[in-house]
């Protein structure tokens, strides 16, 4: 039996944002889904947040609250992964890029730079200086529990130490028809660590892990909520993730697609 | 964790035509296929050529997979991948009853379809070129049951595909794997790539002192991979390692030092167990751009010193497929070591990259082409380095 363990998770969705220590609801009068504020999500600074698109703002806010240390100047993390699992992508930029084309003055290379879903990736080393293997896919509904998957799985073949696995779907109309905003970030070790796991994906076979919580924490239901919205099935401190969409959970057998 | 997988197909389409076969032709000759654009109106951006499949050739693939008028890269990307699962001995059905997946490589999938309900007003638009659906959609049309997802990686997304699927294969996840990577040109991309003014007004210079931006391209190729090859099936090369990196310094422009890069070269070579001297070609990225082959020439020379080996970019010729490239371009890394020839790097006429570089003008044969270590770097900081290996299905 081989053990990940996951140390840190951190959720922005719309009810609220928070890690495994503390979570905020937003305030009863916000939109729903809220405009994110970098003010609001953190204490940190961080100057680029608010020329982001909405997929990168997500990601970034989810990782954030995870609440890893600020790397110090020419401090690198060589040995981290980076993967993100996402479904629509940067559908909402995409959009405004289109629109911008038919614009006086013409397409915007400022929203093009955020018109592919790995620029958030690349957002997210440059916070984290993260210097290490980044993977960013799609496949469907599923993608983010995919993520956490293909995560453990980089650490599993020894291609990293730990993982930033994050899905992530942030969309607002007329690129969606209702907004969406999703997004949770699990911060996944191998080997010894100082952080005391929140939760740990034991290996038995290498098509299946049984995950199991140290204890009930929203980012991690929410990952599972994330995961399987569109079955609206319940949610359980005790699942097995299957390969490559299937969430095994103690009662019954949901593929999440 | 072993990287070694086999590669027992492969097929591509770019704008120097059909099949690997007649693209290595047609490259060994100088031809250029970045041309006036046929597609897209000219003065529009900041260039007017373009590396365009041919129209009758679209319209071949659009037959060929009944793929519809706003489906170009479905045509390109199901045709390719069929032809490859249509080659293997056995053909489709092998794949169909073996447990086969497929990555899907791509930047923008089908954005044409977006283009037009952008330019539509009114209410909420369907997410139709979602990339996952995409990769399903060539899944379910070559009937594969095994894992499907889609790569997303920028410019190394190709590489990145790749190596997904020998991941996949390594931990017992699937059998067989089709990786396809896919592109096509849409003025979504000749309208950004022109607001950075990253174009180049005539075809590109790879690593010329006088490159002045890089030119679009498009188009599909497609690998077949499996660990344990049947004594059929023809080994054209191999997966021997690979090396993923990220600069984490800048969103679209890459690094001034190429660290990055190097490392991801360092890893790959390390995964294979393969030392920088007993690399015989290194297909580059090279894509024109002022600093991505400074970048790129910094990292090489970091690994390979002054005594490397001979180094190509084919998008003098072919121009840049973004997402497709990684798999393009190993589809002819396969066939130079088949062939046991470096392709010329068409454009370069006075090198100037800050470093010295052994980018080819004419084609080279070797007496011997056993290793090839292809390199990209795409916006969001991200490096890929993959080492192929000659199969011993090769001449």
């Amino acid at each position: 039996m081989i053990h990940i363990a996951i140390t840190a998770c951190g959720c922005v969705d719309d009810e609220g944002f928070g890690s495994a220590r503390v979570w905020t609801a937003w305030p009863q009068d916000a939109a729903t889904p809220p405009r994110l504020r970098w003010s609001t999500l953190s204490q940190r600074p961080f100057d680029r947040f608010g020329r982001l698109d909405l997929l990168c703002k997500a990601a970034v806010a989810a990782a954030e609250m995870l609440e890893l240390p600020v790397p110090e100047p020419g401090e690198s993390r060589p040995d981290t992964a980076l993967v993100l699992g996402t479904d629509l992508g940067c559908i909402d930029v995409d959009l405004r890029f289109c629109r911008s084309m038919a614009e006086e003055g013409g397409a915007s290379p400022k929203l093009f730079s955020y018109t592919l879903p790995s620029t958030a990736l690349g957002e997210l080393a440059i916070r984290h200086q993260v210097t290490g293997p980044n993977l960013c896919l799609s496949a469907g509904p599923g993608s983010g529990l995919l993520a956490l998957w293909e995560g453990a799985k980089l650490l599993l073949a020894g291609e990293a130490r730990c993982c930033i696995a994050i899905g992530a779907e942030a969309a607002a109309p007329p690129a969606v028809p209702e907004p969406i905003l999703r997004a949770c970030a699990f911060l996944l070790d191998r080997g010894p660590t100082d952080r005391e796991p929140l939760a740990t994906l034991s290996f038995a076979r290498d098509d299946e892990a049984l995950c199991r919580a140290t204890r009930p924490d929203r980012p991690l239901r929410c990952l599972f909520r994330f995961a399987t919205r569109r079955d609206g099935i319940h949610t359980s401190p005790a699942l097995y993730l299957k390969a490559p969409r299937t969430l095994v959970c103690r009662e019954a057998l949901v593929v999440a697609r | 964790m072993s990287s070694h997988c086999a590669i027992v197909g492969m097929d591509l389409v770019a704008a120097l035509g059909d099949g690997p076969d007649a693209v290595w032709a047609r490259l060994l000759r100088g031809e250029c296929g970045i041309r006036p654009a046929t597609r897209f109106p000219h003065g529009k951006y900041t260039t007017d050529v373009v590396g365009e499949v041919p129209a009758a050739l679209l319209d071949a693939l659009r037959a060929e997979t009944g793929a519809d008028e706003s489906s170009p890269a479905y045509a390109m990307a199901a045709a390719i991948a069929g032809r490859v699962a249509r080659g293997v001995p056995g053909g489709q059905a092998r794949l169909a009853g073996a447990h086969t997946g497929l990555v899907l490589a791509t930047t923008k999938g089908e954005i044409g379809q977006l283009e037009r309900l952008a330019a539509s007003p009114g209410g909420p638009v369907d997410p139709c070129h979602n990339v996952g659906a995409l990769a399903r959609d060539v899944a379910e049309a070559l009937e594969l049951s095994g894992p499907v997802l889609c790569v997303s990686n920028a410019c190394v997304s190709g590489l990145v595909a790749i190596v997904q699927a020998a991941r996949l294969l390594h931990r017992g996840d699937a059998e067989l794997m089709l990786v396809v990577g896919v592109d096509v040109l849409a003025d979504f991309m000749l309208a950004g790539f022109s607001a950075f003014n990253a174009l180049s007004p005539t075809p590109c210079r790879p690593y010329d002192a006088a490159r002045d931006g890089l030119s679009l391209g498009e188009g599909a190729g497609s690998l077949l991979l499996c660990l344990e090859p049947r004594p059929d099936d023809p080994v054209l090369g191999e997966v021997g390692g690979w090396g993923i990196t990220n600069d984490a310094c800048h969103i679209t422009a890459p690094s001034r030092t190429g660290e990055g890069l190097a490392a991801a070269i360092r890893a790959a070579l390390g995964a294979a167990g393969l030392r920088a001297d007993q690399v015989d070609y290194i297909n580059g990225h090279g894509t024109a751009t002022v600093y991505n082959d400074a970048m790129e020439a910094r990292a090489i020379h970091a690994v390979f010193g002054d005594d490397m080996p001979p180094l190509a970019s084919v998008k003098g010729t072919l121009g840049h497929t973004l997402g497709a490239a990684g798999v393009l371009e190993a589809a002819l890394s396969l066939v130079a070591m088949r062939e046991r020839t470096v392709p010329a790097s068409i454009g370069l006429e006075t090198l100037g990259v800050g470093v010295p570089l052994r980018v080819l003008r004419e084609p080279l044969e070797l007496p011997r082409l056993d290793h090839v270590v292809s390199i990209k770097s795409g916006f969001g900081g991200v490096n890929a380095a993959l080492v192929l290996r000659r199969g011993a299905g090769s001449r």
